[in-house]
């Protein structure tokens, strides 16, 4: 026992010490994003945040574009351009195969400022529009330091700017971040490429899902488990034949597809009373997470940038 | 009946083996290196694209700057005539200079701009310096990202199980930017950026 716990306790430390490196390898680190606007320097009270947030929910719920904010204090060492890039790479703003985002960066402390714009968008907000809206709007109003206001003005007028292209008609936020990146691929050989050679990786993972599964039904229901296992086994066994006769392009893709698949029909068959529970319960979770970028939590679609927009300083 | 079963089986064997040893993921990577490697030509393309357009607005305000102009115009006449393979270190680093003379060219160029106030203020002149901003930028991101690109290329190809197919199919590790040249490029847009606007002459 005291073995296990103490093998516990040195897996928990290289954790940690992978954690810290990469810390320190990443120059200065990018918030979560959880809202559109990120305010890591307490500058906006929750009245501007507000004033600031409407038009851009509007905004997406129109045009299904994404406009975030982020002010910190400092992008030192690295300069706001990397810095901008590098936070639009891990929110993803804008939508995935659209790429209608748009990142305004403050940098408080360096007095410097830039407005990061998706691919989708730069013909909607050339360079020379950001730059404009950086010297119009945010430039002299930061000067005096107003914040809020400059802010305000700025994501006003890119918001209308966005509104003047013709971009698709909004999707609801699941299917705009799943489809298209699913028919890119089905699109040109009618399989996933990826599937073939990932799978070895992907081993362990499998292994510990179904020994992890496996537990948790052998506390619910023996004989359900066992059923499963059968019908699993035997669905397994006949997608893997057909993948050999040539109908399914990848043998560990069938074989592991119908093992799923038979399991979860004979387990549902035995046992449909926990097994409809279980499916009602991610259903609700799918649908609460589906509703949620209109409400408190928020997250970036997939979009892209290549380092359009501008900067400026005060 | 009995060889073909085996013929079969040896054949699975194979494909399942070449999909082990990392085949498909270098032809992956391979197409993300090309399309990062076009997104770097795009940029440069465009940056080539704005150089006539801001001599002109330029030589309409400091002609006396023969000099600096001429220079701009010779090193773009050189990056429109260089034909690069990514693919061949010796090419890639032409690339590299010919588009690094032009870089400092153009920073030259952006530093005596700043001794003509009427030049500075003109509107024509500041979307042109906002848009050479914005190519640099795109410049050095899409450059970033070809060498992270290459960098798992090669990573890819020469980490073990890979390399004897790699080394099966006669595929081999590809040149990649240099560093001193990365400095010598990235120093252009930092010397427009280091000169703030003067008291804001805007509307």
């Amino acid at each position: 026992m005291s073995l296990r716990c103490l093998r516990a306790v040195l897996l928990a430390l290289v954790w940690l010490g992978v954690a810290m490196g990469a810390a320190l390898a990443q120059t200065a680190s990018v918030p979560v994003l959880s809202a559109r606007i990120t305010d890591v320097t307490g500058t906006l009270d929750a009245a501007a945040v507000a004033r600031i947030e409407a038009p851009l929910a509007a905004l997406e719920a129109s045009k299904g574009s994404q406009i975030a904010v982020l002010i910190v204090a400092s992008t030192a060492p690295e300069s706001i351009e990397a810095y901008a890039v590098r936070a639009f790479e891990q929110w993803k703003l804008g939508r995935a195969g659209v790429d209608d985002g748009v990142l305004l960066v403050v940098a408080k402390d360096d007095r410097t400022v830039r407005i990061e714009v998706g691919y989708g968008l730069e013909g909607a907000i050339p360079d020379v529009a950001a730059y404009r809206v950086i010297q119009e709007y945010l430039v002299p109003r930061f000067r005096e330091g107003d914040f809020a206001g400059g802010i305000e003005a700025a994501v006003g007028v890119l918001a209308k700017l966005v509104e003047g292209e013709a971009l698709p008609a909004p999707m609801s936020p699941a299917a705009a971040t799943a489809a298209p990146a699913a028919d890119r691929y089905q699109n040109v050989t009618g399989y996933d490429h990826h599937a073939e050679d990932k799978w070895i990786s992907m081993l362990p993972i499998v292994l510990v899902a179904f020994v992890f599964v496996r537990t948790v039904l052998e506390v619910m229901v023996k004989a359900w488990w066992r059923r499963g296992l059968v019908g699993g086994l035997v669905l397994a066994a006949a997608a893997g034949g057909f993948s050999l006769a040539g109908l399914f392009p990848s043998l560990p893709w069938s074989i592991g597809l119908g093992f799923v698949v038979g399991f979860a029909f004979a387990a549902v068959k035995t046992g449909a009373s926990g097994g409809g529970g279980g499916y009602a319960s991610s259903g609700s979770y799918r649908s609460s997470s589906g509703s949620s970028s209109s409400g408190s939590s928020y997250s970036g679609g997939g979009g892209r940038s290549g380092g359009g927009g501008a900067s400026g300083r005060w | 009946m009995r060889t073909k079963w085996i013929a079969r089986l040896a054949l699975l064997g194979l494909v399942v083996m070449l999909a082990g040893c990392g085949y498909n993921s270098m032809q992956r990577q391979d197409e993300s290196v090309k399309a990062a490697w076009s997104e770097v030509l795009n940029q440069y393309q465009r940056r080539a694209d704005l150089i006539p357009n801001l001599v002109a607005t330029v030589k309409g305000y400091a002609q006396q700057e023969q000099d600096v102009l001429v220079k701009v115009t010779e090193a773009r006449a050189k990056v429109g005539q260089i034909q690069v393979n990514a693919e061949d270190a010796a090419s890639l680093a032409q690339f590299q200079q010919t588009q690094g003379e032009l870089s400092s060219a153009l920073s030259r160029l952006m530093v005596i701009t700043e001794n003509y106030p009427n030049l500075k203020s003109d509107q024509g002149f500041r979307d042109l310096q906002a848009q050479l901003e914005g190519t640099e930028n795109r410049i050095t991101v899409a450059r970033n990202r070809y060498i992270e690109s290459v960098a798992g290329y090669n990573t890819l190809i020469r980490s073990f199980p890979n390399n004897l197919t790699a080394m099966m199919f006669g595929y081999e590790t590809k040149p990649n930017f240099s560093v001193q040249n990365e400095a010598q490029i990235s120093t252009a847009p930092k010397v427009e950026f280091a000169t703030p606007p003067p008291v804001a002459p805007t509307n």
